[in-house]
């Protein structure tokens, strides 16, 4: 199986071709609660994680609710 | 009973989740003041060292969220972080914040009155942190912005309503709710903006940052009905002479 690399956070990884955003929350054991994905700044629906699959040279930006005033 | 947009509270506290030592003191503090909204803000996640976990507390708790564009520099920042909060805790709800400076963090009105008419099309009750400034308060809700929330003083810095007599302007124009946001640092200055007629408060670094935040918090509350109540009965009327309260009758003159 091909691998490419994406980047998470701007951390480089390595994963296979077309994986789904579901598995990279389970492989890089990623929070899921208050969390909202963004692939080369294009935010992704909770309801199309399944389906969003990752290709070559893409970002992901993951952000988290926390603590604000 | 106090309305913003589609929702209803019985508490005039508002709270901020920030600068909690920890995320129970922070849940049970919420809880003891009353507030039915909280303020959380966004970030972007350090993949190898995660925060704690505040969502669950707060989501168990039923407190309603108030998701911030903080970190926001401009209008197109804020607008992205909009939608991230709207995905990210699947409200529409939304405190508008965009202060470029961090000495001050003074907001910026144009491009916080640009986002908010951007924000109110694309479906959001738009909340908006603005300077204490009648004129575009008013711009603010000619855009359809739900509510409007001038500050008192600089964010954090506990120095009360100075602001006040621009605050009595917006709250008498005003036709949305008026929450004081920001520089409210003791229980009297939360009384004094609701006794003004503000009909709300937003309150986080003086609770959080208090010596015993769960009963701070509990103070607030009580200074915050105190101050409505008063509101609502009507303040007797300032005058700059002495006003007898007891008869002044001369019968002592007479023994």
């Amino acid at each position: 199986m091909n691998s490419i690399q994406i980047t998470i956070n701007d951390q480089v990884e390595h994963v296979a071709d077309q994986i789904s955003l579901v598995h990279i929350i389970e492989l890089f054991s990623l929070p899921e609660l208050g969390c909202v994905f963004a692939i080369n700044n294009e935010i992704i629906p909770r309801s199309k994680w399944h389906e969003t699959r990752l290709n070559n040279g893409d970002s992901i930006s993951l952000f988290q609710a926390i603590a604000g005033g | 009973m106090l309305t913003i947009g589609d929702k209803q509270f019985q508490s005039r506290l508002f709270t901020g989740t920030g600068k909690f030592s920890n995320s129970q003191v922070m849940a049970q503090a919420i809880k003891e003041s009353g507030s039915q909204l909280a303020t959380m803000a966004l970030k972007r996640v350090d993949v190898n060292n995660q925060d704690d976990d505040i969502l669950k507390p707060l989501v168990m708790s039923g407190v309603n969220l108030l998701p911030n564009t903080s970190g926001a520099k401009n209008a197109k920042d804020a607008i992205f972080a909009a939608h991230l909060a709207r995905e990210a805790l699947g409200t529409n709800w939304l405190k508008l914040e965009i202060h470029p400076d961090p000495k001050y963090l003074m907001p910026d009105p144009i491009e916080t009155l640009a986002a908010a008419e951007q924000l109110v099309k694309d479906g959001f009750i738009v909340l908006p942190y603005c300077h204490a400034d009648p004129v575009l308060c008013k711009r603010l809700e000619e855009v359809g912005c739900h509510a409007v929330m001038p500050l008192g003083a600089p964010i954090g810095s506990n120095k009360g309503v100075v602001s006040q007599d621009f605050l009595e302007i917006i709250i008498d124009q005003a036709k949305v709710p008026v929450v004081v946001d920001a520089g409210i640092g003791a229980p009297s200055h939360a009384a004094r903006a609701m006794e003004m007629g503000a009909d709300a408060v937003l309150v986080n670094t003086a609770i959080a940052a208090s010596v015993n935040p769960v009963a701070m918090a509990k103070a607030f509350k009580l200074a915050v009905e105190s101050g409505r109540l008063a509101f609502e009965s009507g303040l007797a009327s300032q005058v700059s002479h002495a006003v007898a309260s007891s008869p002044l009758t001369s019968f002592l003159d007479e023994i």
